[in-house]
């Protein structure tokens, strides 16, 4: 088993989840790499991800784990021949499954766009509720997403990082600018996002990783 | 740019694996143009073999765009932001040449819905020099007459070596010609080259040409050693899931079959075969290259293929070991292989008889036999398929209440053949799809009649009420957009001006149930005067056809003695078997000939 950790930048970003699955299979198989297939009418190639990334944000810390033995040169070999933006940076070998997609449950996004630093993002914990509307398939909602917000920081006036929950509970940041919008009356407007860091809790993902491999 | 409001944006960013070098100094720009989405343009072999041809050449950098989809189109107005090409997001219009492949007529109103997005005029005659050459190829253009107005060259034929031509020829003269004597030169110069604005038409009140004035007959081009020719060994991989998401390589080009509705089977004659070998290393680094996990082996017949079987054997590692998937499109029923199917993980078969009986099978010259259809059906039910799709047409010459009827009867015939055949536990599907039969021009039938809404309504209804059973399940196209597409086929050059009213009346995406709007097009031609029924009309032999100035190849006379024999319903052999004389023999390209 191979656990990679990955970035997702410029046209990369916009792929999604279910996307990325089938790019990657398929950049494996253009590396030649040999990777362990499922039993059954449809094989298919043993790769887990860690929780999708919403579409639209860039990211420097997206992981799989692949059942392979062929990892000579793997960070090459795969970086050849990945679409554009996509760039493995990191390997850790291992015998187990780290099971990624249940262990990581918070990311951490840096939020940029002109005045977003001068509406003091850390007053949401002092709020008794954050209210964010929305509407999905099923109409209008209102949800409170106090809770999903583990931290909030002005990085300048221009800039802010926050740490969101993410995964199985999951605040989308694009929600979570909306929120800023509706309770803090930040003006409308295209925000860079970038997830900068994701967690296994409190724990950084690279960190966890090393310790998983003790 | 902010992609947050649009759907599936990867469509309109690039990115993708494979793509060329695009920082290269050229001197020469072209952008390949596909009036359709990104899903289902970068499924077009066509574009992909044109589009390294044109990259391969130093001169020239080759970019791709497609037809986007509503809401990012709102998004460039709201934004003034004109119509971009995907890899250097350059604007259309900044350009030295847009190629558009034309591959259905339900495209043409987005032709006008991407050059309105560029900011292009939409008229060949209101472009100078200064705006890019506009260029149109793909299958329509053997009768491209419609949309000819709004081109400046049409392509006849396989575009290897003419577009090529046309675009060095370009590079070398761009600020040395005007664009009127380019436009005289490649036409003198390039065959295949139609200059729409070197002909002209003279029509009686009813619309029948009465002369059509034209310096030469366009010769169609195409290639004729098919392993000589290029066929590219890579492809750009999509980020996003296209319509047709695998690995693509050509068998062969034109189909012995001689079927008389089917246009393919017409202008793409005569049949010339890639080798064995050549196929076996085409797909071989294909696979290597893309990293598809499927790979379709295409041709308009892939069953009369010589030498599928050696090449299906030859492609084994690449299914044992890298697990990939072969699909075999159009297989006819006479050459199906049932243990070929049940290797290849294949769930539901399709099958094409295309009438009910075999009288009128024998019309359309399909040369697939009622033993045809028992021992695909038996030998796939065998295999333990137990759904089965199976295509038809209506409205074809000849045709009568009886010849629908046998439709139903083959339905039940086949759902019984299960019964006493099946291996699977299901209960058996059947779908039946039932298009309008469209009269094409250069096939023995661009003479006859589209067939009546009431002939059809009949028809339909008739199926409908016989076929009510919890086993089978009907479908067909609808009539309206079949009616306009048959109207495209053979019409004539008045039509851009209906083309062009209906786009400012909100056509687009005709091909899109969703969001066809015929009224948009009734509306249309009521302002023009023109009667839409004038080009369903059965045409007279002795008529003078707008495609007339074509020379496919294939003589006039023998589509008159084919649709004369179909009356008798009398069938003709596969090319395979005995030379036919349709005009192509002197080639000495045929297999029978050789």
């Amino acid at each position: 088993m191979l656990i990679v950790k990955y970035t997702k930048k410029g046209s990369a970003c916009y792929v999604s989840h279910v996307d990325t699955l089938r790019t990657i299979n398929r950049t494996f198989s253009r590396a030649d790499v040999s990777v362990d297939y499922s039993e059954g009418f449809n094989p298919h190639m043993l790769v887990f991800f860690s929780p999708p990334n919403a579409v639209g944000v860039e990211s420097e810390c997206e992981y799989f784990a692949v059942s392979t033995k062929d990892e000579r040169d793997f960070l090459n070999r795969f970086n050849n021949n990945a679409p554009q933006g996509f760039v493995a940076q990191k390997m850790w070998v291992t015998d187990k499954n780290p099971n990624l997609a249940k262990e990581i449950t918070r990311a951490e996004y840096v939020i940029s766009g002109c005045g977003i630093g001068k509406i003091k993002v850390e007053n949401i914990f002092d709020m008794p509720e954050f209210n964010v509307s929305f509407s999905d398939k099923n109409g209008e909602k209102t949800k409170d997403y106090k809770s999903f917000v583990l931290s909030a920081k002005t990085m300048g006036d221009d800039e802010i990082c926050v740490v969101l929950k993410y995964g199985n509970e999951n605040l989308r940041p694009d929600r979570f600018i909306d929120g800023l919008v509706q309770n803090f009356g930040l003006g409308k407007q295209d925000y860079k996002i970038t997830k900068t860091k994701v967690f296994a809790n409190d724990v950084f993902a690279d960190d966890f990783l090393d310790n998983f491999m003790k | 740019m902010n992609f947050n409001e649009v759907q599936k944006p990867s469509r309109y960013v690039g990115g993708e694996f494979g793509l060329p070098d695009m920082n290269m100094q050229a001197s020469s720009t072209f952008c390949m143009c596909f009036p359709d989405t990104y899903e289902v343009g970068m499924s077009n072999l066509g574009i992909r073999i044109l589009y390294y041809i044109l990259n391969q050449q130093p001169q020239l950098r080759c970019e791709r765009c497609f037809a986007p989809w509503g809401d990012y189109a709102q998004y460039l107005k709201e934004n003034d932001l004109p119509l971009a090409s995907i890899e250097t997001k350059m604007p259309l219009k900044s350009f030295d040449m847009l190629g558009f492949s034309l591959s259905y007529e339900l495209a043409y109103s987005n032709v006008l819905y991407m050059l309105d997005l560029a900011g292009i005029p939409f008229r060949s005659k209101d472009r100078d020099e200064n705006w890019p050459l506009l260029i149109a190829g793909g299958p329509c253009v053997v009768n491209a007459e419609p949309v000819a107005d709004f081109f400046d060259i049409i392509n006849v034929g396989e575009g290897e070596e003419m577009l090529k031509n046309i675009a060095l020829a370009y590079d070398e003269n761009k600020g040395k010609m005007s664009k009127q004597e380019f436009l005289q030169y490649v036409n003198d110069n390039i065959e295949g080259v139609y200059v729409p604005s070197l002909t002209s038409f003279e029509q009686n009140e009813n619309g029948v040409v009465t002369k059509i004035n034209t310096p030469h007959k366009t010769k169609r081009v195409y290639v004729r050693n098919m392993d000589e020719s290029y066929f590219p060994d890579k492809a750009i991989v999509s980020n996003i899931e296209l319509v047709h998401d695998r690995a693509v390589a050509e068998l062969f080009r034109g189909c012995a079959n001689g079927c008389r509705f089917c246009q393919a089977g017409f202008i793409y004659r005569p049949v010339r075969e890639r080798s064995v070998e050549k196929m076996t290393d085409i797909c071989t680094k294909l696979i290597a290259n893309t990293g598809y996990d499927e790979l379709s082996l295409n041709s308009l017949s892939t069953g009369d293929y010589s030498g599928l079987k050696q090449l299906i054997q030859n492609l084994q590692p690449l299914v044992k070991e890298k697990k990939v998937r072969l699909a075999l499109p159009s297989l006819r029923l006479d050459t199906f292989d049932g243990e070929f199917a049940q290797n290849n993980r294949l769930s539901s078969l399709t099958f094409a008889p295309e009438a009910g009986t075999q009288r009128l099978r024998d019309v359309i010259n399909k040369n697939v036999t009622m033993e045809d259809i028992d021992s695909s059906v038996i030998s796939a039910f065998e295999r333990g398929f137990s759904t089965v799709k199976l295509y038809f047409m209506m409205g074809l010459p000849t045709e009568t209440m009886e010849d629908i009827d046998g439709i139903c009867e083959l339905a039940y015939h086949i759902k019984d053949l299960y019964y006493k055949h099946r291996k699977s536990k299901k209960d058996i599907k059947i779908n039946i799809s039932c298009a309008t039969f469209i009269p094409k021009p250069h096939t023995p039938f661009q003479w006859e009649a589209f067939d009546s809404y009431e002939n059809i309504s009949q028809k339909q209804a008739y199926m409908r009420q016989k076929l009510r059973n919890r086993n089978i399940s009907l479908s067909w196209h609808d009539y309206e957009s079949s009616t306009l597409e048959a109207v495209f086929a053979r019409g004539d050059r008045r039509l851009a001006n209906v083309i062009e009213q209906a786009y400012k009346n909100g056509a687009k995406f005709d091909g899109w149930t969703e969001h066809f709007k015929f009224d948009a097009y009734m509306q249309a031609f009521e302002q023009f005067g023109l009667d839409y029924k004038q080009y369903l009309r059965e045409r007279n032999e002795d008529e003078i056809l707008p495609w007339d100035y074509l020379d496919m190849g294939v003589d006039k006379n023998f589509l008159l003695r084919e649709r004369h024999k179909a009356y008798q319903a009398k069938c003709t052999l596969s090319c395979n078997k005995q030379c036919n004389a349709c005009g192509l023999q002197s080639e000495g390209l045929c297999n029978v000939n050789r």
